[in-house]
């Protein structure tokens, strides 16, 4: 029967078209060598720093980037921990650890030796609390602050807390938004500043601060959310929240970075080689201009407002409203060891959750 | 309440009901210690007029009429669960998450008697059905025969005023019939009320019926008439 | 009536399998690396610490069960006794009280904030209370969350007693049980199982609710034992070790209802008594067609009462225009990866629950036991958390499947397993009221057992499996956690999308993406219930 036959030719025909297809996408295939890298959500985000450094660095090098996002700076360590057990190590570079994470990240990151990036003697003194052979290279970092509403703070009738100890005034009960120490990177830091402010009395604070929080969220963003839609007037954010809020519209500035006497806390983020990957030669050499790149003065400009940080070098041009933030006299850089973390954790838990009287 | 009051006659006084696309009409009277038959082809309404004088279904305000007597009480519009009225149904509707003395028993318990005195009234009955060992046994493991005796009992131990039975015995084998024929016999002599009986059986008919109420059906006007 | 054996053989292989790949094989990995890295480090476990942990997650359920019982319960009877069934007004509920399910927790705190806020709309109104950030505010949440849930499943017992027990309920009438006797004697016997395992898994989704309680619950002492989990795997170096300990007490906090629900039901012998088919509906005196009409509209407003708080959130999305190109142009893939991700979650969980049915069903009569033990292995991943279960699928699996690479598959399928004791406690009913005797009817009339099973039984498990389906369809676009296990820079899936876009400071495109979201998984659900039921 002819029309039979023609639905014969017909399906020999697919084959064939997939077979001509086979050239289209030959001619799509990368023949680029790759730097792989691990980075955190943010990063690689629509409207991140990575969409505008990434392809800078692709055509300076000659290779492509393959940027794997993890998720947040903790889900890093998880990843390359599991990269480590599985003997598969992927990444060459990771980007994004702070220095509270560095300690559980160290076995999993190749050492610099004798070799430093060039551009290192530039970074900030203050950013360089880990030795340099250790191969942490501080990329930007940011200052903890309580960022303030100032529109809120008038209408409750609230002065501007100057230290510490000022939140625990009976006004600020159930004023401030916190982030919860066990879930989030600002929450976990806000709880090390304070054991670093008052030392042995700090499950004191903690415990007169239970009722004057208004929630923990359990990250930053749910924090600051709250924040916007007016909840409460003071949220532990960054210094660099009101630099947004200034390009973003708010020419009067409501949304002000409040300074404490005792000095502020600051994460400083960081990247690294991984170990594993870089027995090429080619590959260490890309690698290691990639950590270059980071700090080249281009990058650091551009990562200020993509990725809403400091530059962790000095003299690079910032717009104006990084350059009106308030300059805190004392910088926190904490360090911490995996086992002290999880000890103060659980004493911060035992502190909180198991004194006794209601909130 | 008197014995002599309990045990009064039913009257179905003038009754009409629309249903669907036709009306049914009652009007008959039965006697205590009668046991009437309701005749009538598959859906002249028989079952449908044993659920009015339940009270399972009740008549519309503003398209029917009619009473409904029992003795000189108007239970027209009393609610089933006061009308004193036994029902064995088709598919005997025993409560599966009772046992078989609680089902029998459940009547009495909603009136309030206490479970000692509940079971001595019940055990006679059950005893005479031959369920006697079964009484603590979960109704799900009964046969078909025992389930309808279970039924029976449940109907008349509480001394209800009226029984009711829709089509008792179309589950059973032909033998089994006519031993639960002569027990439904045997319990009604002891407890004599009107009784009126839903069924398709001439040999229920000759057996138990003592009076026929027929249904006169007339095509013109789908008026179904049960008259006796 | 003999099932074909192979057809037996399939649904066993296809529970067993997802038993040991979905749950077996990841808690086992977990296991075996608390037991491997227990020697090298010793962990010091603070049992105070777990206990008031496991208190403060205990009390908070129980108070959200109790309130979404106490409301739900009275809710679905009423409904399931007004209303009947196929009505117009039946569908209408039920698809009302199935909605809140499809709600991401996010939305639902948000919208919990936009209410009881400091500025929120009652605060607006000269409301001001203190309840947002305390207990009472998480409770209310699951209670808003929950008790339609609850309403559904007595509302759908309510009516299959309607169905099935038409006759027990006029026995009873007739021999002088007053209302509340025939709900003692003839309703809750039928009912009373369906509320307690919807009410164990409501239990259950309470005991594992994170997100609502960090945000709701003002911090500790209100806390729960995912909170704990998350940080040991957080900040400790991988402590599967300390996780571990609270997994087991959530497993155990989880699991022990389940336990006792199934032991008790066990003991009890409740045959299915007769299993008729399906009466024609007799003429009822309902009262007048308006007192009906005010009943009927009666049950639909109190259906959607759990529904009013997400009106806010429709106000604020139409006063702020969000819509624009860029906003569709950046959702487009993860709105496609996400509908995939629900369908394929729908399609597995349905295929698989459906199985697990069947071995229950065919494993009753003469294994009971394994029965028992089946029920049990299945009610497992509802006393899992999400974050153990990842976990353990990394560690177990990790050496075929690149959670770096991102894979839909290991998304859908951890989906799959979270879900999986929802559907399998919406189709279990099922099983248990096979009319045996109308397929034995269909085969002594020629009907092979294929076509007797599509015959007789398929339309009594359709529109259950579908809304199950869609139910779990709809869960799927609001959840958070499974996903972010095993997302990439190319799968990322809508909720994800929302988490992002709050990172970067664009809580008001969130709030529009928190809406949509709300839409889709909600009008899923309102879709398929709307033309099965």
């Amino acid at each position: 029967m002819p029309a039979k036959g023609g639905l014969v030719k017909f399906r020999s025909a697919i084959p064939l078209y997939f077979l001509s297809l086979i050239p289209l996408g030959w001619a799509g295939v990368d023949l680029r060598p790759e730097l792989i890298l691990y980075t955190y959500d943010s990063f690689v985000a629509k409207g991140g720093p990575g969409a505008e450094i990434l392809p800078r660095f692709e055509k300076l090098c000659a290779c492509k980037v393959r940027a794997l996002s993890a998720g947040s700076g903790a889900q890093l360590i998880a990843r390359l921990e599991l990269d480590y057990e599985r003997a598969k190590p992927t990444a060459q570079v990771v980007l994004g650890l702070d220095q509270h994470l560095w300690d559980r990240a160290k076995s999993y990151i190749e050492p610099w030796g004798e070799w430093r990036p060039k551009g290192y003697s530039g970074i900030l003194p203050e950013l360089k609390a880990i030795p340099a052979k250790e191969g942490f290279l501080p990329f930007d970092y940011g200052i903890f602050a309580m960022m303030a509403d100032r529109e809120a703070l008038q209408e409750l009738k609230l002065s501007v807390p100057e230290k510490l100890g000022d939140l625990l005034k009976g006004e600020w009960k159930r004023n401030i938004i916190l982030e919860d120490p066990r879930t989030s990177t600002p929450g976990l830091a806000f709880l090390l500043y304070t054991q670093e402010v008052f030392g042995k009395n700090v499950w004191d604070f903690w415990t007169a601060l239970r009722t004057q929080w208004l929630t923990l969220a359990p990250g930053w963003d749910g924090a600051y959310g709250l924040f916007l839609k007016k909840e409460a007037p003071l949220v532990w954010s960054y210094t660099t929240s009101q630099a947004y809020h200034a390009e973003h519209g708010d020419k009067v500035g409501r949304y002000q970075a409040i300074l404490f006497q005792e000095g502020q806390p600051i994460q400083i983020e960081g990247a690294a080689l991984v170990k594993g990957n870089l027995s090429d030669p080619a590959a260490r050499a890309r690698a290691q201009a990639f950590l270059e790149f980071l700090i080249s003065t281009e990058v650091q400009g551009l990562l200020s407002k993509t990725n809403w940080m400091l530059p962790s070098v000095r003299g690079v041009a910032l717009p104006a409203s990084f350059k009106a933030l308030p300059q805190p006299k004392k910088l926190f850089q904490i360090r911490t060891r995996a086992e002290q973390v999880k000890q103060v954790l659980r004493d911060w838990d035992r502190a909180v959750s198991q004194a006794k009287g209601s909130r | 309440m008197s014995t002599q009051n309990r045990l009064s006659g039913l009257k179905v006084d003038s009754l009409r009901k629309r249903i669907g696309t036709f009306t049914l009409s009652a009007d008959f009277e039965v006697l205590r210690g009668e046991r009437a038959a309701l005749i009538g082809p598959s859906g002249s309404g028989k079952t449908s007029l044993l659920r009015l004088i339940a009270g399972l279904d009740l008549l519309e305000a503003t398209e029917d009429s009619g009473t409904i007597l029992l003795g000189s009480e108007d239970i027209t519009f009393t609610v089933p669960e006061r009308r004193q009225v036994g029902f064995v149904f088709q598919e005997q509707a025993l409560f599966p998450s009772l046992n078989v003395m609680d089902n029998a028993t459940f009547a009495l318990r909603m009136r309030g008697l206490h479970e000692a005195e509940r079971n001595a009234q019940v055990m006679p009955w059950l005893e005479r059905v031959g369920l006697r060992d079964k009484a603590q046994a979960s109704v799900g493991i009964l046969s078909g025969g025992e389930r309808q005796r279970v039924a029976f009992v449940r109907a008349v131990v509480w001394k209800p005023r009226v029984l009711l039975l829709d089509e008792p015995f179309s589950a059973l084998d032909a033998s089994l019939r006519d031993v639960l024929r002569r027990e439904l016999v045997e319990l009604h002599r002891l407890w004599p009320v009107p009784l009126l009986l839903v069924s398709h059986d001439e040999k229920d008919l000759d057996s138990v019926a003592t009076r026929r109420i027929r249904c006169e059906w007339d095509l013109k006007t789908e008026v179904r008439r049960f008259v006796g | 009536m003999r099932v074909p054996r192979v057809l037996g053989w399939i649904a066993f292989v296809w529970a067993m399998g997802f038993v040991a790949f979905c749950l077996g094989a990841p808690l086992g990995a977990l296991l075996l690396r608390v037991f491997m890295s227990s020697g090298s480090h010793p962990e010091f476990v603070d049992l105070v610490g777990v206990w008031t942990v496991v208190q403060a997650t205990v009390q908070q359920a129980f108070w959200s069960v109790f309130f979404s019982v106490g409301l739900g319960f009275p809710l679905g009877l009423w409904v399931g006794t007004q209303v009947s069934c196929g009505s117009r007004t039946g569908r209408a509920c039920e698809i009302l009280l199935g909605l809140p399910y499809g709600v991401p927790t996010v939305v639902a705190g948000l919208t919990g904030v936009l209410w009881l806020g400091r500025s929120g709309i009652l605060a607006g109104l000269g409301f001001h209370s203190d309840w947002l950030y305390s207990l009472k505010a998480v409770i209310l949440a699951h209670v808003f969350f929950n008790a339609p849930w609850i309403a559904l499943a007595v509302a759908q017992a309510r009516w299959r007693v309607a169905q099935d027990s038409d006759a027990q309920l006029e026995a009873a009438r007739t021999l002088g049980a007053s209302y509340g006797s025939r709900l003692r004697f003839v309703i809750w016997p039928s009912i009373r199982w369906p509320l307690a395992s919807q009410s164990v898994q409501v239990f259950n989704l309470c005991t594992m609710s994170f997100a609502l309680v960090l945000l709701l619950g003002g911090g500790p002492p209100v806390d729960t034992l995912e909170t704990a989990i998350y940080s040991h795997m957080r900040f400790s170096s991988l402590d599967v070790g300390g996780a571990a300990v609270f997994a087991l007490a959530e497993l155990l906090i989880n699991l022990v209802p389940w336990g006792l629900i199934l032991y008790f039901r066990g003991r009890e012998s409740h045959p299915v008594l007769i299993l008729r088919g399906n009466k024609p509906d007799r003429f009822k005196n309902r009262g007048s067609r308006a007192s009906q009409n005010l009943m009927s509209l009666g049950c639909i407003g109190a259906c959607l009462v759990a529904l009013l708080p997400y009106s806010a959130l429709v106000w604020i999305f139409f006063k702020q225009r969000y819509f624009n190109s860029d906003f569709a142009s950046e959702i487009f893939r993860p709105l496609v990866l996400s509908l995939g991700l629900a369908l394929g979650a729908s399609v597995l969980v349905t295929t698989l629950s459906i199985a697990a049915v069947m071995v229950g069903a065919l494993t009753a009569k003469n294994h009971p036991r394994f029965q028992g033990i089946l029920n049990l292995a299945l009610a497992l991943p509802s006393g899992v958390s999400v974050l153990v279960l990842g976990l353990g699928f990394w560690l177990a699996y990790g050496r075929w499947l690149d959670p770096f690479d991102g894979s839909f598959l290991a998304m859908v399928v951890l989906q799959a397993t979270l879900f999986f004791p929802l559907s399998f406690r919406m189709l279990w009913p099922l099983a248990e009221a096979v009319q045996l005797p109308l397929l034995e009817a269909a085969l002594t009339l020629g009907a092979s057992p294929g076509r007797a099973f599509w015959l007789v039984e398929w339309p009594r498990w359709r529109g259950p499996i579908l809304s199950s389906a869609a139910v779990v369809a709809g869960a799927s676009l609001g959840e958070v956690a499974a996903v972010s296990l095993f997302y990439s820079e190319k799968l990322i899936p809508l909720p994800l999308l929302l988490t992002r876009w709050m990172a970067q400071y664009r809580f008001d495109q969130a709030q529009g993406l928190a809406f949509l979201i709300l839409i889709l998984s909600a009008g899923t659900i309102a879709m398929v219930k709307g033309r099965v039921s």
